[in-house]
């Protein structure tokens, strides 16, 4: 797996803000680039459901609207975020009541590293 | 599969054309120009951003600028009456103050305002009329299924229908909502007259989201969905679902997200 040690770096310290189970790099195919966390869910799963979930939006947006999508659901056991850039999706699946604003503020952070390195 | 509701896929470009569309009718002239200019520099040759963009200069008292963006997208398109008839108007207002100026120039001056505001209401009056068009024709796309939804309307819905008419009259009072309005599992739309802006645009996005958020909470046993946000094109979009309707929220930024979060289930019951 190709990815920036700082990246990662990056991706850990998302992982240590209490309640976020896992954090995800998947392209628009559904396909995982990267992952890292607990096994909450089945990783492989999310990734098809993420990119089912961005290609819904998408499909009925101009295909220059590349990025600056943001998406947040709340299920009943875990909430989901996700990041729309131009070639993958970021999300992190979290438990209830995470610290969403926490949360963002440190996904954007990293979000200039994933997109070069993409 | 997604849901039918009669109104089919929205082209590409008209999710940033309906809201800045329905900031503008919602008096929101500084978010609809932002908008509109965002959304032009993604499509540039947007004709409706275009007409948009120069209606809510002419609402701000920039009539130059938006008879001068009136004039570059007919030049571009002599077709487009809308534009047309919305130039038009401006200038016949700028003639009438012209001849009126010639007449008695001291009074023009104290009339000056009073035009400008003058020139906002003829293009209110324009924007209606061409919102009342779209409309229209919108409805003799569905007046069939329209028809059959009103026949199949039970006692229990017409009840749930007036309770949610007051939840939207609550809901709207939340600072940052720009729109409101339900859907019965039925597919019939319940919206508040106080709350003005095309929706129809929008609803088929929004259930596109929410159809695949769903499929993902059973695919993934995730558990139900309760709320969905979604940012974009810098309006702010949420969906709350239940079993007996989803309620859509269309906000001008996340700042109230808390707000939202912690009132709505409250109001919803």
């Amino acid at each position: 797996m190709i990815i920036d040690k700082e990246v990662e770096k990056t991706l850990d310290e998302i992982l240590k803000i209490a309640k976020v189970l896992a954090v995800t790099i998947s392209s628009y195919e559904g396909l995982v680039i990267f992952e890292k966390g607990v096994e909450a869910v089945d990783k492989q799963k999310l990734s098809v459901e993420i990119a089912r979930i961005a290609k819904s939006v998408k499909k009925h947006l101009s295909s220059q609207v590349k990025e600056g999508i943001n998406l947040y659901v709340y299920y009943e056991k875990f909430e989901l975020i996700m990041f729309f850039l131009e070639n993958s999706i970021f999300s992190s699946l979290c438990e209830e009541n995470v610290n969403m604003g926490s949360l963002k503020i440190k996904m954007n952070k990293v979000i200039p590293q994933i997109k070069t390195s993409f | 599969m997604e849901k039918e509701n009669g109104l089919g896929a929205a082209p590409s470009s008209l999710i940033f054309v309906s809201l800045a569309s329905m900031y503008l009718d919602n008096g929101m002239v500084d978010e609809a120009i932002d908008l509109c200019k965002s959304g032009l520099r993604i499509e540039p040759e947007n004709e409706e951003a275009h007409l948009i963009l120069a209606q809510a200069e002419i609402e701000k008292g920039k009539t130059d600028d938006g008879k001068k963006r009136l004039v570059e997208l007919l030049q571009r398109n002599p077709e487009n009456t809308a534009a047309k008839g919305l130039l038009d108007q401006i200038e016949e207002q700028v003639k009438a103050g012209e001849g009126e100026g010639e007449r008695e120039e001291g009074r023009e001056k104290r009339e000056e305002g009073e035009e400008v505001e003058g020139e906002g209401e003829e293009v209110e009056g324009k924007r209606e009329e061409t919102e009342g068009k779209r409309e229209e024709t919108e409805g003799e796309i569905t007046d069939e299924e329209k028809e059959i939804k009103k026949d199949e309307i039970t006692d229990e819905e017409k009840q749930l229908e007036n309770q949610l008419i007051g939840k939207i009259d609550d809901i709207s009072k939340i600072e940052g909502i720009v729109n409101c309005f339900f859907r019965l599992k039925s597919g019939r739309i319940i919206k508040s007259s106080n709350l003005v802006g095309n929706i129809d645009e929008l609803i088929p996005m929004l259930d596109s989201l929410l159809q695949a958020v769903e499929s993902s909470s059973s695919e993934l046993e995730m558990g139900k969905v309760t709320l969905i946000l979604i940012e974009i094109e810098k309006g702010i979009f949420y969906i709350f679902s239940n079993e007996l309707y989803d309620c859509f929220l269309i906000c001008k930024d996340t700042k109230n997200f808390g707000l939202v979060k912690a009132i709505l289930p409250k109001i919803l019951g």
